[in-house]
């Protein structure tokens, strides 16, 4: 079986596993305390949620799984913590080997480095579950915090550059956008907005930068 | 009756969050193995390989400690368990974070940290941070083969086409991750010069990325452009803090 047949395989099959063993817990929760489950309001809650989520879980995988790969993106959504963690660790596998994305070569470190970095982070947390005492206090550490509080920026600076760098044309469409929507839509519901802004996005910088291949100005980069 | 917390930290949840635990590091290293096998024959070089995986072993620390936070943030409420699981598998900290307190203002409290916290609550919120955030791999267990085929067809047909969409699709989720801290001095008159720090942080990681990537080029030691990544993050915290320091003084 080829490559690509069997991770679709691979893949389809482990997070089929991982979901029942992930919903079997409610299910076994509830039924050894049955007297205490309210269905009515508990539909109501999950409701909730999935009206805020669905948008946004629709669009992170339409934008995330070409990112990712074919195995990066099963065990990612799996796995969590994705544009903090797994999407970074990807991104920074891929050009350690300096290859394109969505060649082979890609696919190969972003399943390595997805792979790895889900361990790491299982482990500290296993780690921390037993020390969470004596590590929290160094994360929320006065003196050290501003430096935890902004991992975000520090990743999305070390994993743009190399982009502007190979094709700077190709940053200007979105980096617009992504100026006029964060000056549009207001900080409090920017979370919530973010699928939206990130999709609007994509179409505006894909035609953009079609229309500038087709026209031959990305050809000097 | 006991406290909802009995239950949270019981056992049989201890041993149904590990089982979980388990089966994902497991999957985990299959994955790896999987990957290892397809480099191999591809013809990737081993060391390059290896190079791959204790980058992003490294890298994997630093974003890994701020979890912890959110761990014991929800530990007090939720138990050790449920939110040991979530932060470690399919869940990350903000989305817990939300969802948990969601669901507790659903049933009239202020968040998961008030006093009325009981068992059918404790219950509700189990229901609704797992299946609020299942959708996402349900979709990719149905819609990723077909994502995979169609960059594949245009794969086939025009590379450098393939690679203006894949690059435009990079840059957009970056600027759009990174928007607000790209803006983040709008903030200026709510919190003081401290609001331009996330957007020097930005500039400098990037600007670390380049130079270690021009030192690697120039001195020819791969180990710079190796590390570049983690080095550039450190880089990043390290200005944050130095900044941080500096304008509070």
């Amino acid at each position: 079986m080829n490559y690509d047949k069997s991770i679709h395989r691979l893949g389809r099959i482990s997070t089929a596993i991982a979901l029942i063993l992930i919903v079997q817990i409610p299910i076994i929760m509830t039924i050894r305390n049955g007297g205490a489950f309210d269905l009515g309001r508990t539909a109501g809650a999950v409701a909730q949620v999935l009206m805020v989520y669905i948008p946004v879980c629709i669009t992170e995988i339409l934008s995330f799984s070409p990112a990712l790969g074919q195995g990066g993106t099963y065990l990612a959504f799996i796995t969590g913590n994705i544009s903090n963690m797994k999407l970074p660790a990807s991104v920074s596998g891929q050009n350690l080997l300096g290859v394109e994305p969505g060649s082979d070569e890609a696919e190969v470190a972003s399943v390595l480095s997805i792979g790895v970095s889900t361990i790491v982070t299982m482990l500290i947390l296993a780690i921390g579950m037993f020390f969470l005492q004596y590590m929290v206090p160094v994360v929320q550490h006065p003196v050290l915090k501003p430096g935890f509080d902004n991992i975000m920026p520090a990743l999305i600076g070390a994993m743009l550059i190399n982009y502007i760098v190979k094709n700077p044309k190709l940053i200007i469409a979105p980096l617009v956008m992504a100026l006029i929507l964060s000056f549009t839509i207001p900080p409090a519901s920017w979370g919530l907005k973010q699928g939206y802004s990130l999709l609007g996005t994509i179409i505006v910088s894909f035609i953009v930068g079609v229309i500038m291949h087709n026209k031959g100005w990305l050809a000097k980069n | 009756m006991g406290s909802y917390l009995d239950i949270a930290n019981s056992g049989l949840l201890g041993v149904l969050c590990t089982i979980v635990i388990v089966f994902v590091f497991i999957q985990a290293i299959v994955f790896i193995r999987k990957a290892w096998n397809r480099g191999i024959e591809i013809g990737l070089d081993k060391t390059k390989m290896k190079k791959v995986l204790t980058n992003s072993a490294v890298f994997s620390i630093m974003p890994s400690l701020p979890i912890l936070t959110f761990l014991l943030m929800l530990m007090p409420y939720l138990g050790r368990f449920f939110p040991w699981l979530r932060l470690s598998v399919i869940g990350s900290g903000s989305y817990e974070n939300l969802v948990a307190n969601m669901t507790a203002q659903i049933f009239g409290l202020d968040s998961v940290s008030d006093p009325g916290m009981n068992l059918t609550i404790f219950l509700a919120i189990l229901w609704s941070m797992t299946l609020g955030i299942l959708l996402e791999p349900i979709l990719t267990l149905f819609g990723s083969k077909f994502i995979q085929k169609g960059l594949g067809m245009m794969k086939g047909k025009n590379q450098q086409l393939m690679n203006v969409v894949m690059t435009c699709l990079m840059v957009s989720l970056f600027l759009i991750l990174g928007a607000p801290y790209i803006t983040s001095f709008r903030n200026i008159p709510a919190v003081g010069a401290t609001a331009v720090i996330p957007l020097v942080v930005l500039i400098t990681s990037a600007l670390a990325t380049l130079l270690l990537n021009k030192l690697a080029a120039a001195t020819g030691k791969s180990i710079f452009r190796e590390f570049s990544f983690p080095l550039s993050l450190v880089f990043g915290m390290v200005t944050a803090i130095a900044l941080n320091g500096i304008i509070s003084f």
